[in-house]
């Protein structure tokens, strides 16, 4: 059933990430063009030249939201479909919470993945100065070459996008748990919710607080001493993980525990 | 055949006295074979279950019998149809003497009601 | 077994009482009206059968367990709003339905759409609101459940539509199903129905087969119930 679950979720998310994506590379290689026009020799028409300036911005501003439009469909997606009226029909599905609970991150987490791979692509895109079709073929190249001759910085890119995956989930875990127990209140879910978001931050921090300084007197990690080296860096993304997959942990139990047991619908 | 409920009785009743008159006055004739169960509730708009415990009690009375096979079919006794209209008309005239008591019109006075009824009647098909 | 049975059921929101102590039990193969006014614990009782609501005190049981993943398996549920997922098309939404629902008769619904002539490449959101409730009602009606749980089926649609609605019921449902109405328009349903429960307040006011209450009273269903819950 998780399965069934997973194909509707990316076919009812991939309405709206996929055109959000497409005008992100859309903007890019615009912007790229523009770009190319400023810098080049040519005196340029004014207007052609707030054209551009413009499409730069867009650009700027793209690449800072398209990571918290995409958190915040996620978010929609699993209140509107879990906590609302399209709830009726998806808790009357002989489907475990679990599953969907599950079905709601692992398709958040894949576009959080592929959000930070647009991202990536689309500043290639956008700065690459030579023709565009030679650009294309030019980017895959360096990154082939990149994978296959420095096999070192290729692991770190992935272990930061790793981690910023796990945040990603981590984060919308978050924002599950708070709208899962703030809706099972009968009034005011919303602002009950936000109060109990801002609730998980003070929890997280507090929790966090406790464990690096438990960390520096168990004297396990020794950060300060060392100055960036790969070690460090390795230790750094797994701590960071593992304190990212426990506090998910947490969030998920209490979300699923919510929605099993205080589940209380309009 | 014309569907219509009130309130009065159960509707089970009041099928059963609708397909009872139909085959008294022949407009189920003896023999007929009649629509199945899902049918027949679906053009009344009843539930078939009230519909099914109406033709057990059509069956029970003789008036409708069930082949294994094909279905439910009109009785093709002429003495279960004739004892059927009877009972219908007796019931009839039953409710009929007990409207005239409650107007406190008596015997005398209801013989002639009916034959000033009957001779108009006549008239009026004279002219 | 009752395929529907509550013992003692409960549910507050806040300090209001939705329902208290309810005892109720719908046996195998009946048609029931889950009868009363607005605001009388109808739906709150509808939702908890099918688990989107959790009791305060007392259970309540479908095929005799609590409302879960074995219970969503038989149970058909109709909401008492539309809240199929509008970007889908019709087609789409049956699909989905087949998907989830071992027990979906994909060709009987397709059957139906197309006798009402719907568009199934459509979108649900351009769908006229009764179509789109038909359109609900027909995913419902087309799954072989053994409980049936419509809220409001009928409520605030024209005529030809309630004789719509009803026929769709009456001839989907098999003899072996159960099938619970929520309605507080009694004279529409009262024709197809096996037993009543009144129910008014958080309370069963009263809970009977509709022939006997008839025979008994010599009223209609809708009469008794103008007077129980008379203003």
């Amino acid at each position: 059933m998780l399965g069934k679950l997973l194909k509707h979720e990316l076919q009812a998310t991939s309405r709206t990430m996929l055109p959000l994506f497409g005008l992100l590379l859309l903007v890019s290689a615009l912007t790229n063009l523009a770009m190319r026009g400023l810098n080049g020799s040519r005196e340029l028409p004014p207007i052609v030249s707030v054209i551009c300036v413009i499409l730069l911005i867009l650009f700027m501003v793209g690449v800072m939201t398209v990571g918290i439009v995409t958190l915040w469909m996620m978010v929609q997606r699993f209140r509107r479909n879990l906590l609302r009226d399209e709830g009726y029909i998806m808790h009357t599905l002989p489907v475990s919470i679990h599953a969907q609970i599950w079905a709601k991150v692992i398709v958040s987490g894949l576009w959080y993945a592929l959000s930070a791979a647009a991202l990536v692509l689309s500043v290639l895109l956008m700065a690459a100065d030579v023709e565009f079709v030679r650009d294309m073929g030019k980017i895959f190249g360096e990154l082939f070459h990149a994978v296959m001759g420095n096999v070192r910085n290729v692991e770190i890119l992935l272990e930061l996008l790793g981690v910023m995956v796990l945040a990603g989930i981590f984060l919308s875990l978050m924002l599950y748990a708070s709208l899962a127990v703030g809706h099972a209140f009968s009034k005011r879910k919303m602002g009950l919710s936000e109060c109990i978001f801002v609730a998980f931050i003070v929890l997280f921090n507090v929790l966090t607080s406790v464990s690096s300084e438990l960390l520096r007197t168990l004297d396990i990690f020794p950060i300060a001493q060392d100055t960036f080296i790969i070690g460090a860096w390795r230790a750094a993304m797994g701590l960071a993980a593992g304190h990212l997959v426990v506090y998910a942990a947490i969030l998920y139990a209490v979300t699923a525990w919510f929605m099993k047991h205080r589940l209380n619908l309009d | 055949m014309e569907w219509r409920f009130d309130g009065s009785a159960p509707i089970y009743t009041q099928i059963v006295d609708a397909v009872k008159l139909a085959i008294a006055s022949g407009e189920l004739a003896p023999g007929e074979r009649l629509p199945g169960v899902r049918e027949m509730a679906l053009e009344a708009g009843v539930n078939p279950n009230t519909m099914q415990r109406a033709l057990a009690e059509l069956e029970r009375q003789g008036l409708v019998f069930a082949q294994r096979t094909s279905g439910r079919f009109v009785t093709e006794s002429d003495r279960t149809v004739a004892r059927a209209r009877r009972e219908m008309a007796e019931e009839t005239v039953q409710k009929f003497m007990e409207a005239m008591t409650r107007l406190g019109i008596d015997k005398e006075g209801i013989i002639k009601l009916l034959v000033a009824e009957k001779e108009e009647k006549n008239g009026d098909s004279g002219k | 077994m009752a395929i529907l049975e509550s013992k003692g059921l409960s549910k507050s929101f806040g300090s209001k009482k939705a329902l208290d102590g309810v005892d109720l039990k719908v046996e195998p193969g009946r048609i029931v009206g889950l009868l009363g006014p607005n605001g009388s614990g109808k739906t709150t009782l509808i939702k908890l059968a099918n688990g989107l609501l959790v009791p305060s005190a007392g259970q309540i049981l479908v095929n005799g367990l609590a409302p879960g993943v074995e219970t969503k398996k038989i149970v058909s549920f109709l909401p008492e709003r539309s809240c199929v997922p509008d970007w889908m098309s019709a087609g789409q939404l049956a699909g989905f339905y087949a998907d989830f629902y071992g027990d979906f008769d994909r060709q009987a619904a397709e059957n139906m759409m197309a006798r009402l002539e719907i568009d199934t490449k459509a979108k649900i959101r351009h769908l006229s609101k009764g179509t789109r409730e038909k359109l609900q009602l027909i995913m419902v009606m087309s799954r072989r459940a053994k409980l049936y749980l419509l809220d409001e089926p009928i409520g605030g649609v024209d005529p030809a539509a309630r004789d719509y609605i009803l026929d769709t019921i009456i001839s989907n449902y098999n003899p072996t199903a159960s099938v619970v109405i929520s309605t507080h328009l009694i004279s529409d349903v009262e024709k197809v129905l096996d037993d009543v429960i009144f129910i008014n307040n958080g309370h069963i006011v009263l809970s009977a087969p509709a022939d006997e209450l008839r025979e008994q009273q010599g009223k209609s269903v809708d009469q008794i119930f103008r007077e129980v819950f008379k203003c």
